[in-house]
């Protein structure tokens, strides 16, 4: 591990402050920083310690808006009893990842700045990885690639965005708020985070020394029947092979509302538009379900080692949309 | 005799384990020790065509750099397999050739581990690399080489006879052990130029052995200490290059220093389970009854030993097949010498033979179990011996009743619950009863207690209690009674925990030196010049509850052992058994690894079992879960049911895992393990583990030695991966005939 200075920020302009430093990086829950920093992948002089900003913390599930600050545990956010109910989709896509003890340390802020598992990127002795050495190439395109990405992909780099919680939150048209040097902005979750093109290394729309401060959700009333479905090759801690968050709003039998988003198959949280404009209006059933999940991928350009994703992000779709006809169905029967 | 074999003891060592007082090696830190960080070749051929040192040496902490320049000269030890106690023939720095992709190139010391680390990511390597390394098997795998073959009668025929027939290829990956201890090393140089190790062993003799042939050192100056280790499964029964280079390192420093692999760098610096490759044709009447097994099978090794594990010689021995033709090949490749992995031989052969068993049974339309009973082999079919005890059917019977076997639809894709596909099937388990010797010495203390010396090793599996309990059942003692020294080259010579036959081998040692401890014992009391049973008769003594007894004449072992002139009695001896040829069972002297079986003069023997196992698979996703899994085994004596039990769970965990996660996937463009960490190389956590239930059968078995047990370590695994493949064909009407058995497999 290089060597580094480490500085616990005391207020958010004290960390804005030593963020504008050379080669600083901010700390949170550490799970993605630390880690990468030990195997050598990321090498900031620098740590800022966000921990003891205190308006960073907390988060409230009630009112026209949800807000999570940036440094909520994922723990806490997926405990949070109306989100349970009101979002089951958000509070299933966090209690699906990492384990607990990493649920307990990772903050939901830091979870949408997490970087890919993509092997090659997180391997130093393989030299071509544009993402960690911008220009050197690709050796996933034609090496071990079953976790990569069909979606978003290109020659330069297809690696997935590993975040269940930014699925969710692309779902319910989220926000981020941010606070830098200028002042703060929001951005839309779904221009967060930032489509490859030439620049694989750029993941997000945070700027140098940008402090993401929270994460804001609009209330929702498809959130009631929503669900998030992870599927992976084992029961727990694992990321995704692929996975969908789903909500539905039915009025009587017709869908007056449908929220489709995916993770594990894309580069970036993929919201599965062209599903849900053939599913609105029509009449929720299995039949009009599997015509929408056939929809789910278009567009998808897979390499031989994970081309069963297109096929299995479909059936993920499918599988995630009867369960939210089910949720929506005892709902209405309530 | 007071039962305290077969009774479920707690194991000793847990206590010190959960407390953390257990001292595993790498815990062993001490004054001045410094601290090794290994740089890896990205490269898989070619070489190392320069590096600078000085580019680092001056960084803070650095003590040394050590590469094929400056690398002390070592003598050359052959792989275990090929006779010799080293994990490879072939070592990183002893020059500039690079054979394998992470491969070590240079060894850095400094003050701290971090030192160490950064000083390695930032040494500059030049390589020049060859092209055409190859990590896999490769699909037209050319297998030259011969690594086995057996025939039996005359299988062409029997095929071209044979009204129903199953051809079918299988394939494994290759696999790393991920025991919860990491590899690595303490090596620290005395001004004598002893050295002492202290490194996690399943064989602290043979390592000795290997270490001192090396550095050329007399054994009695080479010490390893092991009395802990956090998991092995094999990998760590040999001398690994980390080991050599971590003592070299400290013979140039001068000081103890310890190296910690890395979960990412372990992958290429130690053992694996190799790639495999089988193709089976299995012929049979149109009843059922087996007429020919023609097997051929590829096997991963690497370019410069012949490690390599095939399962031929096991598969023989399942059914009464009257012709069977076995070829086994070689295939060599770039990667690291593979090595053991709990049953490495039976694991892959036994799925591919147990898969083809159930494709037999569903062309004949026939209950698998029902296949398995038409076919018990009356005598060991390869060698016409009697068996020393086999309960196969039994075990069959007693799991179809635990399972609810007969509710079984044997048609696929007949079953469902609550929408989801179910799935049932089995498979027999079996793992050889290979038959070591060991040495023991046993004391009898002035303060009534036992100590039991042995250099056997207890990976986990609970040796120290069994140990423990057959010395105090031989000597009316309780287990508590008894320390039990294990795990230390110093003490009395045992074979590498392997094999699954330390309880075998070091228990009959023990329960004899247990036995003439007694007697000596009784033959010193009764021949005292004074005490209350001089002039008595030897035989007329006997010892319980910790008492001397004769009539009603009684007197507290630890009386009587301090009345005696020395104040203790002692007894050292080796247990072989009778038919271990002499000069097999005096290898043991030698550091060798004697092992006899399956088959011996008069017997063979092996332990087998039945599992089932049912899965639920999503109709859509097809994610594959398991709720469930029965295991029952025969195993001869069970020494100790709980240890045992935890075994043979364990072996069946580990078979799921093996069954549905574990795959060490090749970079073909690198020639690499590429995902080199917990993350990306998937076992089986605890929510994958739905009921499973593990019952050991009675089984009598007085061939094998006295205390009439077989090895249970390993027996667990080898079932577990067909039974669930079978039960997934049942689910989905689809044959997956490669490990390991993932969604893409059954999307259908
Ligand atoms: C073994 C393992 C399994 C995992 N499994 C899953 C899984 O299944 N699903 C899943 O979604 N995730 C999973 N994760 C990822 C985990 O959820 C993330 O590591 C975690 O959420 C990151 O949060 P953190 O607070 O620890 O971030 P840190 O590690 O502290 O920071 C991550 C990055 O974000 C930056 N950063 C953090 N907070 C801020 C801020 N407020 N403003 C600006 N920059 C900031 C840091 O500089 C750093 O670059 C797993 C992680 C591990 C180690
Ligand atoms: S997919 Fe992206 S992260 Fe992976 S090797 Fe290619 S460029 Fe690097």
């Amino acid at each position: 591990m290089q060597p580094f200075e480490y500085h616990r920020a005391s207020s958010l302009e004290d960390a804005l402050r030593q963020g504008a430093l050379e080669g600083a990086s901010y700390l949170a829950g550490g799970t993605t920083l630390v880690d990468l920093m030990r195997i050598g992948v990321m090498r900031p002089g620098r740590l800022i310690d966000l921990r003891d900003v205190s308006e960073l913390h907390g988060f409230d599930t009630g009112g026209e808006t949800l807000r999570f600050g940036a440094l909520a545990s994922m723990a806490e956010v997926a405990d949070d009893i109306v989100l349970r109910q009101d979002y089951p989709a958000l509070a299933e896509s966090l209690l699906l990842a990492a384990s607990a003890q990493l649920r307990n340390m990772a903050t939901v802020g830091g979870n949408l700045l997490q970087r890919t598992r993509c092997l090659y990127y997180r391997d130093t002795r393989y030299s071509a990885c544009n993402k960690r050495n911008p220009g050197s190439g690709c050796a996933a395109q034609d090496g071990v690639n079953r976790q990569h990405a069909v979606l978003g992909g290109s020659e330069r780099c297809i690696a997935t965005m590993p975040s269940d919680w930014a699925v969710a939150l692309t779902a319910f048209d989220a926000a981020v708020e941010v606070a830098g040097p200028q002042g703060r902005r929001t951005v839309p979750i779904d221009s967060f985070h930032i489509p490859y093109g030439e620049h694989p290394e750029a993941e997000t729309a945070l700027r140098p020394g940008e402090i993401l401060t929270a994460i804001l959700v609009p209330a929702s009333r498809a959130g009631r029947a929503s669900c998030y479905v992870k599927v992976r090759d084992r029961e727990s801690y694992a990321f995704a092979v692929s996975s969908a968050a789903v909500a539905l709003r039915l009025e009587g039998a017709r869908v007056a509302e449908a929220r489709i988003a995916l993770g594990g198959l894309s580069t970036t949280p993929w919201r599965a538009v062209a599903s849900e404009t053939l599913l609105r209006g029509r009449t929720i059933d299995e039949a009009s379900i599997r015509e929408a999940a056939a929809r789910a991928m278009d567009g998808a350009d897979p390499r031989p080692g994970n081309a069963f994703k297109v096929e299995l992000g479909r059936r993920t779709v499918e599988d995630a949309l009867l369960r939210a006809m089910r949720r929506a169905q005892e709902g209405e029967a309530a | 005799m007071n039962a305290i074999i077969g009774t479920p003891h707690p194991r000793l060592d847990g206590r010190a384990k959960v407390t953390g007082a257990a001292r595993y090696a790498l815990d062993n830190s001490r004054a001045g020790l410094q601290h090794a960080a290994l740089v890896l070749s990205p490269i898989a051929l070619g070489r190392v065509a320069s590096i600078n040192d000085a580019a680092v040496a001056g960084l803070p902490g650095v003590r040394l750099v050590m590469t094929h320049r400056n690398m002390p000269a070592l003598r050359p030890d052959a792989a275990m397999q090929d006779g010799g106690h080293a994990h490879a023939s072939f070592r990183p720095l002893e020059g500039d050739e690079i054979r394998y992709h992470g491969q070590p190139v240079a060894v850095v010391v400094a003050d701290t581990r971090e030192q160490a680390e950064h000083a390695a990511a930032l040494l500059p390597v030049r390589y020049e690399a060859r092209p055409g390394a190859v990590a896999h098997l490769p699909e037209d795998a050319p297998s030259e080489e011969e690594a086995g073959s057996l025939d039996v009668g005359d299988a062409d025929a029997e095929w071209e006879a044979s009204a129903v027939r199953v051809t079918a290829d299988y394939e494994e990956p290759a696999q790393h052990h991920n025991p919860i201890e990491l590899y690595g090393c303490i090596a620290e140089w005395d001004e004598q130029g002893g050295l002492e190790v202290h490194v996690p062993s399943q064989w602290a003799g043979g390592m000795r052995a290997g270490i001192a042939t090396v550095f050329g050192l007399p054994e009695e100056k080479t010490r390893v200490i092991s009395p802990y280790i956090g998991g092995a499964f094999g990998g760590k029964a040999t001398v690994l290059a980390t080991t050599l280079l971590t003592c070299a390192a400290a013979k140039l420093t001068g000081r103890p220093v310890m190296l910690q692999v890395s979960r990412q760098q372990a992958f290429p610096t130690t053992s694996f389970r190799p790639a495999a490759r089988q193709h089976i044709r299995l012929g049979a009447t149109a009843e059922g009854k087996l007429r020919a097994l023609i097997y051929t099978s590829e096997n991963q090794t690497c370019r410069f030993d012949d490690v390599s594990f095939p399962g031929g010689e096991i598969l023989a021995r399942l059914y009464d097949i009257p012709g069977m033709k076995m070829r086994e090949g070689l295939v060599r490749t770039d990667v690291n010498a593979p090595g053991f992995m709990r049953a490495p031989a039976e694991t892959p052969a036994v799925f591919a033979f147990e898969s083809a068993i159930d494709e037999l049974a569903v062309a004949l339309k026939m209950d698998p179990v029902e296949l398995r009973r038409r076919n018990e082999p009356a005598r060991d079919p390869v060698k016409g011996l009697p068996w020393s005890s086999r309960s196969l059917l039994r075990c069959y019977e007693r799991g179809a009743e635990l399972f609810g076997w007969s509710g079984r639809d044997h048609a696929p894709r007949s079953m469902t619950k609550d929408g989801d596909l179910i799935g049932w099937g089995c498979a027999t388990a079996v793992y050889p009863t290979f038959i070591s010797t060991s040495s023991a010495t046993l004391r009898l203390t002035s303060e009534g207690r036992a100590e039991v010396r042995c250099a056997a090793a207890d990976i986990g599996t609970g040796t120290y209690t069994i140990l423990a309990q057959i010395a105090a059942d031989r000597l009316g003692l309780t287990p508590d009674k008894v320390t039990v020294r294990l795990g230390d080259s110093t003490l009395d010579p045992a074979n590498v925990a392997g094999g699954s036959t330390t309880a075998l081998a070091s228990g009959n040692a023990v329960s004899k030196v247990a036995e003439q401890a007694r007697e000596a014992l009784f033959k010193a009391l009764t021949e005292a010049e004074e005490g209350p049973f001089k002039g008595m008769s030897p035989a007329s003594l006997s010892l319980s509850e910790g008492t001397v007894r004769a009539g009603n004449v009684t007197q507290s072992l630890a009386e009587a052992v301090s009345s005696l002139p020395r104040g203790k009695v002692e007894a050292t001896d080796q247990w072989a058994h009778p038919e271990m040829p002499a000069k097999q069972s005096k290898m043991l002297w030698r550091a060798g690894s004697p092992q006899g079986g399956p088959d011996m003069e008069s017997f063979t023997a092996l332990a087998f079992g039945a599992q089932f196992v049912e899965v639920r698979i999503n109709p859509r996703t097809r994610t594959i879960r398991v709720p469930r899994m029965v295991g029952v085994y025969a195993g001869g004596t069970i020494l100790n049911p709980r240890t045992a039990h935890s075994q043979l769970m364990g072996g069946m965990v580990w078979g799921l895992s093996n069954a549905l996660l574990e795959a060490s996937e090749v970079d073909r463009n690198h020639a690499a393990f590429a995902n080199a960490d917990m993350a990306e190389y998937h076992i089986a956590v605890n929510a994958d583990i739905g009921a499973l239930d593990v019952e050991m059968l009675e089984e009598r078995d007085d061939k094998i030695g006295p205390l009439g047990a077989k090895g249970l370590g390993e027996i667990g695994i080898t079932g577990t991966a067909p039974a669930l493949a079978n039960a997934v064909f049942h689910a989905t009407g689809i044959r997956v005939r490669k490990l390991p058995i993932r969604i893409e497999d059954i999307l259908g």
